[in-house]
């Protein structure tokens, strides 16, 4: 799959139109609902670690993995910022893919939002189709099978990404 | 331990060649006793761990490719070591990314 390219300007250019380009849309603004979702849900209290969606949990882990007082002031500290910059991703993804133009052009800031809020999406699908450990293919019943189908072209947009990047 | 302290303060050339356990030791023998880690997940492409190394921590290829195969193939890598706010940071900023990182402790 060949989308992003690197311009002389050092903006990455990207080509992708049809269903892909629709569905990586869609993701982004399903996304933005999550994230807003569970900010109002983790806002009503129960320590801010509690109410998190297992999805939403993944993008923050605990950064004390042992010590759960020391990762919920983590939390405390730095997890609104974390979800916000994550919000802001999704938002440029939404913004970028879902305007009119067949070449969606990206400046430096606006190709890493594309980059991790790609990242962030495949997240969030593998813990909804259960993908845990290396190996895992996670579910395949009927449901899935378009989860799987996301997951995987996200997969190949994030490689390609990183390969326009790494040139 | 005069050699690590030794280690601590040969050229560059000859540092490269000896980490990561030098540069592990030297953050205990200046008392910067936290580390960042990064763990294995299904998620993330080895190409974009090696891209995410490179990029935040200003790693060599080499080194972000090493690292990044001690995560697939041990489960996790120490990628920094130092205070425990720097190392906080480092933590937030892998999540932004989107990898799974925690900090922890050194042993004494």
């Amino acid at each position: 799959m060949r989308v992003f390219r690197a311009r002389r300007s050092g903006d990455i250019e990207a080509r992708l139109d049809g269903p892909p380009r629709v569905a990586l849309v869609r993701l982004a603004d399903e996304m933005i609902e999550l994230l807003d979702f569970d900010a109002g849900v983790s806002d009503l209290g129960d320590g801010p670690s509690a109410a998190l969606d297992p999805a939403v949990f993944r993008l923050v882990p605990d950064a004390y993995p042992h010590d759960p007082a020391a990762s919920d002031e983590f939390r405390r500290l730095t997890q609104s910022d974390v979800l916000d910059a994550k919000r802001e991703h999704a938002r440029t993804i939404s913004a970028a893919f879902g305007a009119e133009d067949t070449i969606v052009v990206l400046d430096a800031s606006a190709t890493q939002s594309v980059l991790r809020g790609l990242t962030d999406l495949r997240l969030v699908l593998a813990e909804r189709l259960d993908i845990h450990e290396d190996g895992d293919e996670g579910r395949t019943d009927g449901d899935s099978a378009f989860a799987q189908q996301l997951y995987w072209l996200l997969g190949a947009l994030q490689e390609d990404l990183v390969t326009a990047l790494s040139h | 331990m005069p050699p690590l302290l030794d280690n601590a303060r040969a050229d560059p050339a000859t540092r490269t060649q000896i980490e990561p356990e030098v540069d592990l030791n030297v953050g205990a023998a200046l008392d910067l006793p936290w580390r960042t880690i990064v763990w294995n997940d299904p998620v993330n492409l080895m190409s974009y761990v090696v891209y995410v190394f490179r990029s935040y921590f200003g790693f060599s290829r080499a080194k972000a490719e090493r690292l990044m195969l001690e995560v697939h193939n041990d489960g996790k890598a120490i990628v920094a070591v130092g205070g425990r706010e720097e190392m906080e940071r480092h933590v937030a900023a892998m999540h932004d990314y989107g990898l799974w990182a925690t900090l922890e402790k050194a042993p004494q």
